[in-house]
């Protein structure tokens, strides 16, 4: 009989056992901890399901952080798909400075978010502020617009942020793509008499139909998990700590999921329950999403 | 490939290596264990404001931690109370106060390092109260009296069961600091008596905001915002609001509320926003006359703000009482092991007569103990730093004879920070939106309170 080989089991073991140290075991824990009710310091109450129910059933601020997640996500993932594409595209086929190109557009994706929440909370102060100023200039507003208090335009801002933060990121996965098609398509399509945009829309995207999946569940994912860009946005000054923006019109699940552990209150097995429902949202529309951009083929 | 015997060994160790650090990682010693703590003989009674009860400060010999986020404090006194306590050893790390109870939280909870010396900030004090993790410093081996301490400062010490678990770091009392450009420009005068006079209760504030608004052409207005307002006027009604999970919030707010908005309707309030760049740069333009401002606003505020302003400000009470802005508070780990020396530092920087000299000269510290107040009269009279950023006006005379008398401490509990929250997270839109009313911001501002205090009676 042949002898097992144990070495590959070694090697692989420190990862194993820090997978299960730092991953699993907390994960799990975490599970354990939304049947309690916990301040993380004194006795652990066992209280079953209601955490569960309480957040279902009387949480509104937990649903409004929901909505805003899913409003924020709609502003912002398919005008940075198209943005990424479109970019990309006309970076694949620049005649020059495509190394330019790309580095410009990627800095932001490793530009500090502490940086981008001030870069951003600074250009949209409504006194201060260079986007009113510019406005003001151009004779197109008397007063400056309250953007960071405005319900709408709050979630407008930080859409714009994820945008400008991930459009390089886009692009480059989008460029990889692009260099996987073969030419003797284009070649086949141009003597076929096609131009420029017919290449773009009957060539290009459809052949990018794996890198837009990709792209749509690791941003729904992603999504959901908003909390940098929110909070650094409104805790950004010195002296301000807003949470959840105007009206909690900002407050992110996340953010929620933060303020109920460690800023407005300490309800650590709450704060778990928050967790594993996210945790459930972002299955269901990771499934929902691969499903509806991956079509029928894939799905399968 | 198979292994040999030799073979076996060593990875056997090597495996065991690996667990060994993995469980090591994992587990760290208990909370706050400290292997070099001597105590010291039971009994000292360090808990005297004259720190010098002691039996023998050379006795006691450990490493207390301190996390504070004023760093300079420390450099400074750490010497200071070494030259009394040479044993002690003091280690201190900076952490900012917006970080402080999360790190906090989160260092008990995986029983990493744990402070043996806690602060408290205003803005989460009422958390860290609550959570039952600080020692009641009137107990043994303290023993401390709160009598000595100024009376005001006691409700911020304590916690909802009426224990003293924190000692007030420095008093922090405010008034309103004004331009005082303005105030001669508009007011006739800057002399910051006969502007009290004129400002004596909120109606002749008002009024004389609308006079002054009116004379400037609407350029000048009383104060920046609606924040700044809210600072004044809550914190002029220190009450016991909450108790327990019933909050009284139209109580206490309803009456600050009606205030606010008659100041806002009748355009004396600007539009900023507190701590934000547009507020931080209407310290220099001058546009606003007045500012909250407490003890520790001179340095921090108005001269960091206002950098080319020497001169240019005064302080003056607000009208109808004092009020307390921001604040520290000292406590001491009820798990550490190092209690008597963590306390003999507490005591030397907040409390004895020595380091609250030191602190005071320094930085400006006006302890919250009242010896400091009986024994170092010249220390007063003398005058502090940024007196002459105040066209000469003496700033700690100020404070502690027109201010402290009219001071009221809020008691602290776990909502007053949601409390304070949820009034941060409206105030923008009702800074914007003239058309709600007290009583619509009212009820909205309860809803707030109720979807962060879900277990609270909010009425």
């Amino acid at each position: 009989m042949k002898a097992i080989n144990k070495w590959p089991y070694f090697f692989a073991l420190p990862f194993v056992l820090t997978y299960l140290a730092f991953h699993l075991y907390p994960t799990m824990y975490s599970l354990v901890l939304s049947f309690y009710e916990w301040n993380g310091i004194g006795d652990k109450a066992f209280v079953g399901l209601q955490n569960y129910v309480r957040l279902l059933t009387d949480d509104p601020l937990f649903f409004k952080s929901l909505y805003n997640t899913f409003v924020i996500m709609i502003m912002s993932i398919p005008a940075t798909l198209l943005l990424g594409v479109t970019v990309a595209y006309l970076t694949f086929n620049a005649a020059k400075g495509r190394l330019l190109l790309q580095t410009v557009n990627f800095l932001p994706y490793i530009t500090t978010p502490v940086a981008i929440g001030f870069i951003f909370s600074f250009m949209f102060d409504w006194q201060t502020g260079f986007v009113n100023e510019m406005f003001i200039r151009l004779g197109l507003l008397d007063e400056g617009v309250y953007w960071l208090q405005e319900p709408w335009s709050a979630k407008a801002v930080i859409a714009l942020m994820i945008m400008w933060k991930h459009l390089g990121y886009f692009m480059i996965i989008y460029l990889a793509g692009m260099t996987a098609i073969s030419q003797d398509i284009y070649e086949a399509a141009k003597i076929d008499g096609a131009g420029p945009l017919q290449l773009f829309a009957k060539i290009t995207v459809p052949l990018l139909r794996n890198i837009t999946v990709f792209l749509v569940v690791t941003s729904i994912i992603s999504g959901l998990q908003l909390f940098d860009e929110p909070k650094l946005l409104y805790g950004g000054w010195s002296g301000s700590t807003q949470i959840g923006g105007p009206d909690n019109a900002a407050l992110t699940v996340i953010w929620k999921f933060v303020d109920e552990s460690f800023i407005s209150n300490s309800n650590f097995g709450y704060s778990a329950a928050i967790a594993y429902l996210l945790f459930v949202i972002i299955i269901l529309f990771s499934i929902v999403s691969y499903r509806l951009t991956a079509g029928k083929e894939e799905s399968r | 490939m198979s292994f040999g015997k030799g073979k076996s060994r060593s990875s056997a160790l090597l495996l065991f290596i690996l667990f060994a650090m993995l469980l090591a990682g994992c587990g760290a010693g208990p909370a706050g264990s400290n292997t070099d703590s001597q105590p010291s003989p039971a009994g000292t009674d360090a808990g005297t404001a004259e720190g010098d009860g002691a039996k023998d400060p050379k006795q006691i010999s450990a490493t207390i931690k301190v996390w504070d986020w004023d760093e300079a404090f420390h450099e400074t006194m750490i010497p200071e109370f070494n030259k009394l306590y040479p044993n002690i050893k003091v280690e201190y790390t900076v952490v900012s106060n917006t970080d402080y109870l999360q790190k906090l939280q989160s260092g008990i909870v995986s029983g990493s390092d744990i402070p043996d010396v806690i602060m408290g900030e205003v803005g989460y004090r009422g958390k860290l109260f609550d959570l039952d993790i600080l020692d009641d410093l009137e107990g043994a081996p303290y023993n401390f009296q709160r009598e000595q301490m100024l009376d005001y400062v006691v409700p911020l010490m304590t916690n909802s069961e009426d224990k003293l678990v924190g000692i007030e770091q420095q008093i922090a009392v405010a008034g309103l600091a004004y331009r005082r450009d303005l105030a001669k420009e508009y007011l006739g005068t800057d002399n910051p008596d006969e502007i009290e006079g004129m400002i004596k209760d909120w109606d002749a504030f008002t009024a004389k905001g609308i006079e002054i608004k009116e004379k400037s052409g609407g350029k000048v207005l009383m104060l920046p915002g609606l924040l700044d307002a809210y600072f004044v006027l809550n914190g002029q009604r220190g009450m016991e609001y909450i108790k327990g999970e019933d909050i009284d919030l139209t109580g206490k707010m309803k009456p600050t509320l009606d205030r606010l908005f008659d100041m806002r309707d009748k355009g004396i309030i600007g539009k900023l926003e507190n701590g934000s760049p547009s507020w931080a740069a209407s310290f220099a333009s001058g546009d606003y006359l007045f500012y909250p401002s407490a003890t520790w606003s001179p340095k921090w505020q108005v001269a960091a703000n206002d950098k080319d302003g020497s001169g240019r400000w005064g302080l003056v009470a607000a009208p109808e009482g004092s009020f307390t802005l921001g604040g520290t508070s000292v406590s001491v780990y009820k798990d550490s092991k190092v209690k008597e020396a963590a306390w003999a530092y507490m005591n030397f920087c907040y409390l004895s007569d020595e380091g609250t000299k030191i602190a005071a000269e320094k930085f400006g510290f006006l302890p919250g103990v009242k010896s400091f107040y009986e024994n170092n009269r010249e220390l007063i009279d003398k005058g502090s730093e940024f007196d002459a950023f105040f066209g000469g006006q003496n700033l700690s005379k100020y404070f502690v004879e027109k201010v402290v008398p009219g001071v009221s401490g809020q008691p602290q509990t776990k909502y007053e920070a949601i409390v304070t929250q949820a009034f941060k997270t409206l105030y923008p839109l009702w800074t914007k939106d003239a058309s709600i009313d007290a009583n619509t911001a009212m009820s909205k501002y309860i809803d707030e309170v109720k979807s962060k205090a879900r277990d609270a009676n909010v009425k």
